[in-house]
């Protein structure tokens, strides 16, 4: 996969790398078991500081995204690990609450529970069809364009 | 015989590192023209071409002029002179193209200011989970070079009852010998002192390789970055071959000693060998360019900049950018990779090899006295 950050954007760059590769993972660009480059050759690769790349590999491990493997450093998790799966149910709950968040919000703009269930239900659509990753991309160009 | 083909080849390298050098602009990245950050398209540009064409036609010229003077200085036996300005000459190659350089630099730098190629962004991007791009060698094949010092040191010390009381150490251009030295078993060990230089040299110059920033061009991520990964294949592979070759080379020097080859035979040899060197080289920049910019299916008519690092290259060349953790990455104008001056890293390899070297040459000083 391609890793592309922008030094300039508000987005946080750990952030931009986090969800890079959340967006690989969910559409299989990367697999359980494949191998991230180290900390400090992803980092020399980007041309960052390496605490910036330490920082994204540490929230992606906190989320159940990724372990480390001994000497293989930094894998894609095994889903089916109990470790990973108690993370998951973590994640899970913070999803929920996000969600209640964003309808609560929604609801104070006057909007409606079936436009709600349409909007999250057309995003879901998005993230199923693995167009996440190449959608990401286009609005990044998009930006530069500006 | 042999003290002509030494001077023929001797004078062939000037106008051959001319070359090298002349072509320069044309091998680097179409993002960089005269180490300014510039859109792909600004290659395009009359001003531009004609700035890399002044350029290359002033170096030709110098070393055309270099080498026609070393060529008459020669034939009317001025060997002394002819040898001064042969290594000016070097010099006049080497400090002329920088300051042509840093001339049209500043002239791009006026240009792009002019033109308002400026950078909306700063994209950078990385591979992550990729078997199948190309990798330099791994850095054991340097190892190669070990069973070479091992065989030239047997060789010396087998050939050492049968050497002179004196063997020959230096000669002039037309192959007689100048100076002579007591045979002693510290003689011997010069050229395997010259081999442990080159191999700690190559050993420096693999592992910067190895570990080196990947270049990848965000507008053309993963054949960029397959085109970076067969430069630095074949960098590697250069230097693993031509390493052991000039080790070998010094074999030359106990084979003279013992009178197998003559002095000037054994400088032939080294003269070939450097010229192969210097022409492969030229091949492989040719080939493959800078970063593998010849190899990379550049995005046609790509006019954003997205990214631009002009602040962190002090003078073109000198890259200080504490906030990249990479210690080696690859030059912004030349063929080949530098360093990052502003990591700690950086300047302790440096040291440690620049030790290690003025060691070696101090242990030889001190061992002929």
């Amino acid at each position: 996969m391609v890793i592309e950050i922008d030094t300039t954007s508000s987005d946080p760059i750990y952030q931009q790398i986090r969800l890079q590769i959340i967006a690989a993972i969910a559409s299989g660009e990367l697999e359980e078991g494949d191998q991230l480059p180290s900390v400090r050759s992803l980092a020399a690769d980007l041309g960052i500081n390496f605490h910036t790349v330490h920082e994204a590999y540490g929230v992606l491990r906190d989320e159940g995204y990724l372990v480390m493997r001994g000497r293989a450093g930094a894998v894609v998790a095994d889903r089916t690990l109990a470790s990973i799966q108690h993370r998951a149910a973590d994640e899970d709950a913070r999803m929920s609450d996000g969600l209640l968040r964003l309808a609560l919000a929604h609801k104070a703009r006057g909007g409606t529970e079936q436009d709600f269930l349409a909007r999250a239900a057309q995003q879901a659509a998005v993230a199923y069809k693995s167009e996440y990753a190449t959608s990401k991309k286009s609005q990044a160009v998009a930006k530069e364009d500006h | 015989m042999d003290t002509t083909i030494f001077l023929v080849l001797t004078i062939v390298l000037i106008p051959l590192t001319g070359v090298i050098s002349a072509i320069t602009p044309w091998l680097m990245r179409k993002s960089e023209c005269f180490a300014v950050t510039v859109p792909a398209t600004a290659q395009t540009d009359p001003v531009i071409r004609g700035y890399k064409v002044r350029y290359t036609a002033s170096l030709l010229i110098l070393s055309l002029a270099c080498t026609v003077l070393i060529g008459v200085l020669v034939a009317n036996a001025n060997e002394q002179v002819a040898m001064i300005v042969l290594t000016v000459s070097i010099f006049a190659v080497v400090i002329g193209s920088f300051l042509l350089m840093l001339h049209y630099r500043k002239a791009v730098l006026r240009l792009k200011d002019e033109r308002g190629w400026h950078a909306q962004a700063s994209i950078h991007a990385a591979l992550v989970g990729e078997r199948d791009t190309p990798r330099p060698l791994p850095l054991a094949w340097e190892l190669l070079n070990v069973p070479v010092i091992v065989f030239t040191a047997a060789l010396s010390w087998a050939l050492y009852p049968s050497m002179p009381d004196q063997v020959p150490m230096h000669m002039n251009l037309s192959g007689h010998i100048t100076s002579w030295v007591d045979k002693s078993p510290a003689v011997l060990a010069f050229p395997l002192l010259v081999q442990l230089v080159i191999f700690v040299a190559m050993l420096f110059s693999h592992y910067s390789i190895v570990h080196s920033k990947k270049a990848v061009d965000p507008a053309a991520p993963a054949s960029s970055a397959y085109a970076y990964g067969l430069f630095a294949h074949a960098q590697s592979v250069f230097l693993v071959v031509f390493g052991m070759l000039i080790d070998a080379v010094m074999v030359c020097l106990p084979l003279s000693f013992a009178n197998v080859l003559t002095m000037s035979q054994a400088a032939a040899v080294v003269m070939i060998v450097s010229l192969a060197c210097v022409g492969a080289a030229l091949v492989l920049s040719i080939k493959y360019g800078q970063a593998g910019s010849r190899v990379a299916g550049q995005v046609e008519g790509d006019t954003r900049l997205a990214d631009d690092d002009d602040g962190y290259w002090k003078l073109g060349v000198f890259y200080f950018n504490p906030n990249d953790a990479s210690v080696f990455l690859h030059k912004r104008f030349g063929i080949g990779w530098t360093i990052n001056f502003a990591r700690l890293q950086a300047w302790l390899m440096m040291g440690g090899l620049a030790l290690v070297v003025v060691i070696l040459v101090v242990a030889s000083s001190v061992m002929f006295g």
